[in-house]
């Protein structure tokens, strides 16, 4: 199976979304990526982080408090990690005097109310863009405080792969063409989801291995959608 | 300030050895705050390796600060996001020719910033051995 990376629309949306915060700083620099889990949200910043060098990527861990947050911040902005949280300002302001950074921060939908607030202080102080990677809890989280939500720029919402990935998927990671029946049965059988896409097509290249096939029929598309029941 | 004194630092190896006080003055901090973060910032350094002390108050540099192209940076991004990964999961986020990233994982290999775990389906699988410290040397 060749692996590829498809620009899906989300891709592209949170690209531009990435570009706009890098823009000229308007004090309201904070943004959220939503959807749920599977959509391809981490996948994208993590290409996101690769490519851009005015970027840097927290991943936020299980039970953080907001220092331990702040912390990796200046770590991965500066190289330190001050114990204090007045020397990781001071450390995060002598920094950033160079170059202006976005910084990315996935699984924000398991952080804390005070680690959310020390992501916008850091934003009011430093007029740093921040942008919040989650799932759909992330939203109440953002719109349960008013002071949060007023400085969201924008929510962007993943929606689902739709019929156009599917096909670009399959042709470029097994080589294989769809019919636009076989589409829509995929489709619904990933609910949206990327993950299930991926295993739909690494078991359809394994039957197709067997028994000597080299299209996807649409057998093969039943017998996996009803995972082999009949 | 990491990287300004880096840069100090790289600077003043040209002329031979140098003391925490000649970074000091070369940054020129604007208070005394300012050269407490210089300080702070040389001792990281030196800590991390970067530096070599071959006398009393005496420093070297150790590492080659040479600029690294934009398509080896984005491996190294790459590789620092993944943490364990093989070849074509870099192909994929770096956009790099997969030969390409086969040599500079080899060569990384070679001086031991990244390890053989296993091999997946004939697939052969890499770690960073040191997270922060293949942060600080390659990527940031």
């Amino acid at each position: 199976m060749n692996k590829c990376f498809i620009p899906t629309h989300n891709y592209q949306k949170t690209e531009a979304l990435v570009e706009e915060l890098l823009g000229p700083a308007m004090n309201v620099d904070m943004a959220a990526v939503i959807g749920p889990a599977g959509r391809g949200k981490s996948f994208a910043m993590e290409r996101i982080f690769t490519n851009n060098k005015n970027t840097t990527y927290v991943l936020y861990q299980e039970k953080w408090s907001h220092i331990e947050l702040m912390r990796e911040i200046a770590f991965r902005l500066s190289g330190e990690r001050p114990r204090l949280r007045q020397a990781c300002f001071d450390i995060l302001q002598d920094e950033i005097r160079e170059r202006r950074r976005l910084i990315i921060v996935d699984d924000g939908d398991r952080m804390s109310s005070s680690c959310l607030n020390v992501l916008r202080n850091i934003h009011d102080i430093l007029h740093l863009p921040i942008l919040i990677v989650g799932e759909p809890f992330l939203e109440r989280k953002i719109m349960r405080e008013k002071r949060l939500k007023s400085r969201t720029r924008s929510l962007l919402f993943y929606s689902p792969v739709n019929q156009a990935d599917v096909g670009l998927f399959f042709k470029q990671t097994i080589g294989a063409s769809l019919t636009p029946d076989q589409q829509i049965k995929i489709l619904k059988h990933c609910e949206g989801d990327f993950r299930p896409l991926l295993t739909f097509s690494v078991k359809a290249e394994q039957i197709m291995k067997v028994s000597g096939i080299s299209a996807v029929t649409d057998r093969i598309v039943d017998e996996i959608c009803n995972n082999g029941r009949k | 300030m990491t990287d300004r004194v880096r840069a100090a630092c790289k600077a003043l190896d040209a002329d031979g050895p140098f003391s925490r006080k000649d970074v000091v003055y070369h940054i020129d901090p604007a208070d005394d705050r300012g050269e407490l973060s210089v300080r702070r910032a040389f001792q990281g350094i030196y800590d991390r390796g970067e530096l070599v002390r071959i006398g009393r108050g005496k420093y070297r540099n150790v590492k080659d600060m040479a600029p690294v192209s934009d398509v080896r940076q984005r491996i190294y991004r790459a590789m620092h996001i993944k943490g364990a990964f093989c070849a074509a999961d870099i192909v994929k986020l770096a956009d790099a020719d997969q030969s390409y990233i086969s040599a500079v994982i080899r060569k990384l290999v070679k001086i031991g910033r990244l390890e053989l775990t296993g091999k997946a389906g004939g697939t052969k699988v890499f770690r960073v051995r040191h997270k922060d410290r293949f942060y600080l040397e390659y990527v940031k």
